[in-house]
């Protein structure tokens, strides 16, 4: 006996009577299994369909114009990963007019110290995890990859200032001239002090708000001493910024060159003389050298006065000088010289004119 | 030779692919059960993926695995009156079997229960383009039941015992009168009876051929039953309604 309340239990009786249907042996029609078979046969001589991933390869072999605008995609897309996953550019030091600008907000108090991101100094893991983080706000200032970390500490006796902490960073004690660059060139890539404080904790950024007069007046003369240390290495940076920069176009270069090349060929004219490139005249070309070099400035024009001195190469064909000399005697003692139709114009120490004048005339 | 617990090594398919019907073949090995993997009784599974790979045997064994349960199915639901459509709704649910070849995947159900599905599913479609299925789908009224069990085929002799001729014949005829029977059922109870008891799904099968809940499944196997005993007379005389 079976109920059907258990979803296994068959009823026997049933069961027995299925079994022993008239129907029990029937069997489809040859006819109808012969086609199902035939049609089995038939698919499985059909290759199975391939993957979808490969019918998309192979419809994108079967058309250039597909294939040639995923390739242009994938290269993209290539490019697009390589360029973000590495630094494109890195950040450029901000420069000394920057510093001395931006620490018009006011000075954190004595419990904040602001230390300055010196090259050698990595900045700590916790910072640069925030630092990439904050990749957006970074790539739009690049002062922020310096990483103004600001460290809460204990109340020192006497207040820091932003020129103690940034002198005492580079590892060298000595206050020698070389140090003196090194310490500017640190507090001028060191970053302003107000947009560390906004990537400040809350509890520093209140503390920094909190700042006494006194504290203040003395982040006045922090920055005061900051400005003076500025200024004065601008000034002690200016004549080899400037030698530097005349060194890369100095007109003598070249033309010394094809002196050396063409040697005792090269004539010298002075006064209606010609004279033989020679002993005299290259101890007056050297003292011109050393003299003008790097204080070479380009002018508009040569000056109207017949030229005091002229250099015919051999390669001149037609007697053209390849280079002409103006001296220019007075209160702005200077040598003009024009050489590949470009006019230059070196100041001169006031004596210099009149001893030239003599030597060349001695020729 | 293939000894019960050993993989089989040799391959038993015609193959276009042998590695992929190698791996098809190996997929026939039962490692929990070693005894059962024999060289002549793949699984359905195994079987369909070798011919999927290119092996039309694979399929010729199949089909004669499951033609006679199939057809037997489709002409009982059906009934009667449909006798006429059962070639067709056979024929077409093994092209769709075929069909869907790409798409099959051996972690669904069973290829058995897959088969008796589409093959439902397309007898439904017949009944009610026939119009029969819409008459009798509302049949859902409570079956009487007595309320004994107890009186159930009292009078019928144990169906285990088969002996003389006699017993077959009294068999026989109650076969014959299952079938008319069966063809008073809704479609619904029918097919959860079929299934139920002719191919041997559980209800948790049944509900996922039929679409239905597990409750309904079971709800439409108890009104099946209650009214084929009924019908079959299964209930001793003045029991019944």
């Amino acid at each position: 006996m079976s109920r059907p309340d258990d979803a296994t239990d068959r009823d026997d009786h049933l069961l027995a009577a299925l079994r022993h249907a008239p129907d029990r042996d029937a069997l489809p029609p040859p006819a109808v299994s012969a086609a199902i078979l035939a049609r089995a046969r038939e698919q499985a001589r059909r290759p199975a369909s391939p993957p979808a991933w490969q019918r998309w390869f192979d419809a994108l072999r079967l058309t250039p114009h597909r294939a040639a605008a995923f390739g242009s995609v994938a290269v993209a897309v290539l490019v697009g990963v390589m360029w973000s996953v590495n630094d494109p550019v890195p950040p450029p030091p901000a420069s000394a007019v920057e510093a001395v600008r931006v620490p018009a907000a006011p000075m954190p108090s004595a419990a904040v110290v602001v230390a300055a991101p010196a090259a050698p100094l990595p900045p700590p893991p916790s910072a640069k995890r925030a630092s990439e983080k904050r990749a957006e706000p970074a790539k739009a200032a690049p002062l922020h990859d310096a990483v103004p970390v600001v460290r809460e500490v204990a109340p020192a006796p006497a207040p820091a200032t932003a020129t103690e902490t940034a002198t005492a960073t580079p590892p060298s004690p000595s206050p020698s001239p070389a140090n003196a660059t090194a310490t500017a060139t640190a507090t001028a890539t060191a970053p302003a002090p107000a947009p560390a404080l906004a990537f400040a904790p809350p509890r520093v950024r209140a503390t920094a708000e909190a700042s006494s007069g006194a504290e203040a007046a003395d982040a006045a003369q922090a920055r005061a001493n900051v400005v003076a240390e500025l200024r004065r290495t601008a000034e002690q940076a200016a004549p080899v910024a400037q030698s530097l920069s005349a060194q890369r176009i100095d007109p003598l270069a070249r033309l010394g060159a094809r002196l050396d090349a063409a040697g005792e060929t090269a004539i010298w004219r002075h006064d209606g003389r010609s004279v033989t490139h020679g002993a005299s005249t290259r101890a007056w070309w050297a003292g011109v050298l050393d003299t003008a070099r790097g204080r070479w400035t380009r002018q508009a024009q040569a000056p109207a006065a017949p030229p005091w001195l002229e250099l015919v190469l051999p390669d001149a064909r037609d007697g053209t000088a390849a280079a002409t000399w103006w001296l220019v005697s007075g209160d702005a003692p200077a040598l003009v010289l024009r050489t590949d139709g470009v006019v230059w114009r070196a100041p001169l120490p006031p004596s210099l004119p009149a001893s030239w004048q003599q030597t060349v005339s001695a020729w | 030779m293939i000894m019960p617990g050993v993989p089989p090594v040799t391959p038993i398919y015609t193959l276009r692919n042998p590695v992929a019907a190698r791996r098809a073949y190996n997929a026939a090995y039962d490692p929990v059960h070693p005894a059962r993997t024999t060289m002549t009784d793949p699984t359905d599974d195994a079987l369909m993926r070798a011919w999927v790979q290119g092996d039309a045997a694979a399929f010729e064994r199949l089909y004669a695995r499951h033609q006679a349960a199939l057809y037997r199915f489709v002409r009982r639901m059906l009934g009667r009156d449909g006798v006429a459509q059962a070639d067709e709704v056979f024929q077409d649910t093994w092209l769709r079997a075929m069909q869907a070849r790409d798409r099959w995947s051996p972690q669904g159900a069973a290829f058995r229960t897959w088969l008796f599905t589409l093959a439902h599913h397309r007898a439904i479609d017949v009944l009610r383009r026939s119009g029969r299925e819409i008459s009798r789908d509302s049949d859902e009224r409570e079956p009487w039941e007595p309320a004994s069990e107890a009186a159930a085929w009292s009078a019928w002799p144990a169906p285990a015992v088969a002996g003389g001729a006699e017993d077959l014949a009294f068999w026989r005829a109650a076969g014959q009168r299952l079938l008319d029977c069966l063809d008073t059922l809704p479609a619904p109870q029918r097919s959860a009876f079929l299934l139920h008891h002719e191919d041997g799904l559980g209800l948790d099968e049944l509900s996922r051929v039929l679409e239905v809940g597990f409750e309904t499944a079971k709800s439409r196997l108890r009104y099946a039953m209650s009214k084929l005993r009924t019908c079959m007379g299964a209930y001793l005389p003045g029991t019944a309604p």
